[in-house]
């Protein structure tokens, strides 16, 4: 590993000058969601949120929706890492995969810096955050960056041999989305539904920030022992597949 | 450079290496493709575009490889600087490379050109630090002033040329891979890139140089391959080897000139056009100071002496100098009553080494048409330091 390449592309990444954009709206973008979704949330829809967690639903929604982001757009902002940095590739002999990695880690800084806003402005505002679980709750990030990082070696490595798995990725991330409780909560379903929803890794891991930041418990259940196994498997998979392909790469590309 | 330049210290060393590119592109065949790849089995390729080709660099060595358009030189040359895989064969290469491969030496075009030398740097793993000490070196040697930090996609061919050398010239890789680099670069530019490398190479350097000018690849190399269709034809020695080439080479082009001209007898023509050196007829290159004759065969289809014209250009057409009969009011021979013969001595021919052509032309009686050209190339040899391209009679005097 190349580690001058790494933090060179990492700085990239989060300045975000090869996007065109200033940095100063890595911290006003998630306000302004904020803003827009306790109004449309709160004023709207008067969501609710499910007995047991004393919230407002502004911040059971922050508590997923952030750290969702962050994964989501890793995953999909890599389908192509490969073919922006097509020039890099076929000219420069480099680890092909601390692109992905340092794409990833971005992506991770920039919403994990939102998410803390976020979650600063709310607790001003009068929510209750526990604090303290900070440290724990910054380790579930990690954890979940771990997962982002599996998938998108996996999806970037297949992308450049097949170029449409990406119309697939897109609306797959979509369906993960919506059976993980973002938007809503568990308690919302019907009985039979809610056993398949704690087969998504995500649906646990939501589940746990929450109680963590909200109720400062912890609960293991089949949930749990899903996202394990995930994060396990999945990065491991996805390096064996990223360097499967990366040597063929510059042929596809 | 490296630290161990011993000459049994092995940089590069392929056996029966070949390359073939993926055949498939439809969406089924790139699942089957993938299918394939992750079985750790290979894809269905096409047509080779090396196959079998093997050599050995050792440090210190300076080794050209000539060839024609497509005959796999590239490919080559980026499976050693590890960007591409090769298909069939071992390679194996040690030490620091740094590779110039075609244009642009993977930079970011978005970027500046500053913010592209960081970033060449960090690949090769030089941190910041050990950079700013040689950023002057560099920017110097670029020489292409506030563009630095304007965005690369801005920059003209010679421009990003000059960036990546100057990188490439400051990393001391142990071994350099440059591909036709020094063909887009201006000449001032391209002596400055010759001077680093003699420099480079009198260090201990190894350089792998693909040029179609076979006057550089003798300039800077002692070995040379020669790749054909991609298999390696013909290995060795420079000069026997670019000899060989530049021969071959004549060969192709006198077979295109002859398929391609048919002999029109109803206007002047150019019926035989011969360059030589010493006796010896139709060189492919010569001595600076030697005595270059050119004889000029022309047809007149009406009997009337045409006007023959001798042109010396550089090889992409520059003019450097051209006469005709009628400026100097000489006469050619009359061989029979359609055919003259001109000639002209060019004693002392202070051209300096380079590649250069000789054009031969037929015009009309009156000198006012031109009805055909013959042209022939010419490297002229020789080392010398002085720099254009014409060596002028000169004295320094007291």
């Amino acid at each position: 590993m190349n580690f001058s390449f790494f933090n060179q592309q990492l700085q990239r990444e989060i300045s975000g000058k090869h996007r065109g954009s200033s940095p100063l709206w890595i911290l006003l973008q998630p306000l302004l969601l904020l803003a827009v979704y306790s109004f449309v949330f709160t004023q709207i829809f008067q969501a609710r949120v499910p007995a047991g967690l004393d919230s407002g639903f502004v911040i059971y929604l922050a508590l997923g929706y952030w750290p969702w982001s962050a994964f989501s757009e890793s995953v999909l902002r890599n389908l192509s890492v490969i073919n922006e940095h097509a020039a890099l590739i076929r000219k420069v002999a480099i680890r092909r995969d601390t692109l992905v990695l340092a794409r990833v880690c971005g992506v991770f800084i920039l919403h994990g810096l939102g998410f803390l806003a976020v979650l600063l402005v709310l607790s001003i505002a009068g929510q209750s955050v526990l604090w303290q679980f900070l440290p724990v709750a910054i380790v579930l990030l990690l954890l979940l960056a771990l997962l982002a990082v599996g998938f998108s070696l996996l999806f970037s490595a297949v992308q450049v041999i097949v170029p449409s798995i990406s119309h697939m990725v897109q609306p797959a991330m979509l369906l993960m989305f919506f059976s993980t409780p973002i938007l809503w909560a568990p308690s919302m379903l019907p009985e039979q539904y809610q056993s398949v929803v704690q087969l998504n890794p995500m649906a646990w891991w939501v589940g746990a920030m929450r109680e963590l930041m909200l109720a400062g418990s912890w609960h293991w259940h089949l949930g749990g022992i899903i996202f394990l196994v995930a994060l396990f498997m999945v990065p491991l998979l996805g390096y064996w597949v990223f360097h499967r392909l990366s040597p063929h790469f510059e042929d596809y590309l | 450079m490296g630290s161990d330049t011993s000459s049994a210290h092995l940089l590069v060393q392929a056996a029966g290496l070949g390359k073939a590119y993926p055949s498939e592109s439809s969406s089924k065949r790139r699942w089957r493709a993938l299918a394939r790849l992750l079985a750790g089995r290979r894809p269905s390729l096409g047509k080779p575009v090396l196959q079998g080709v093997g050599f050995e660099v050792r440090a210190g060595e300076s080794v050209g490889i000539v060839g024609v358009n497509g005959a796999g030189k590239s490919t080559l040359l980026k499976m050693i600087a590890g960007v591409l895989e090769p298909s069939w064969g071992q390679l194996q290469v040690n030490g620091r490379v740094s590779a110039l491969l075609e244009l642009g030496a993977g930079f970011q075009p978005e970027q500046s050109g500053l913010e592209n030398i960081y970033m060449k740097a960090a690949l090769l793993g030089i941190s910041k630090q050990q950079l700013r000490q040689k950023m002057d070196q560099i920017l110097d040697f670029a020489d292409i002033g506030e563009a630095i930090h304007r965005p690369v996609k801005q920059y003209s061919s010679g421009m990003v040329v000059r960036l990546g050398f100057a990188v490439v010239a400051s990393l001391e890789p142990d071994l350099l891979i440059t591909d036709e680099v020094l063909a887009v670069g201006d000449e001032s530019f391209q002596r400055k890139c010759i001077a680093w490398l003699d420099k480079y190479l009198a260090n201990g350097g190894t350089l792998l140089l693909v040029s179609h000018s076979t006057y550089q690849i003798r300039r800077l190399c002692q070995q040379a391959l020669w790749l054909h269709e991609g298999h390696l034809h013909m290995a060795g020695d420079v000069d026997q080897v670019t000899q060989a080439y530049s021969s071959w080479h004549e060969s192709q082009q006198s077979q295109d000139q002859e398929e391609e001209k048919s002999f029109d007898a109803s206007t002047y023509q150019v019926k035989s056009f011969h360059l030589s050196v010493n006796k010896q007829q139709n060189p492919s290159e010569m001595a600076l100071g030697e005595t270059l004759c050119v004889e000029l065969i022309l047809h007149s289809p009406d009997g009337r002496e045409p006007v023959a014209g001798v042109g010396v250009t550089r090889q992409d057409g520059t003019p450097i100098y051209g006469v005709a009969t009628q400026h100097d009011n000489a006469h050619g021979e009359q061989i029979d009553t359609h055919t003259f013969r001109f000639r002209l001595r060019f004693s002392d021919f202070q051209l300096l080494p380079g590649q250069y052509l000789i054009h031969g032309h037929a015009l009309d009686p009156e000198g006012v048409r031109l009805k055909d050209s013959v042209q022939s190339a010419l490297t002229v040899t020789g080392k010398v330091r002085e720099l254009g391209i014409y060596r002028l009679p000169h004295q320094w005097y007291v």
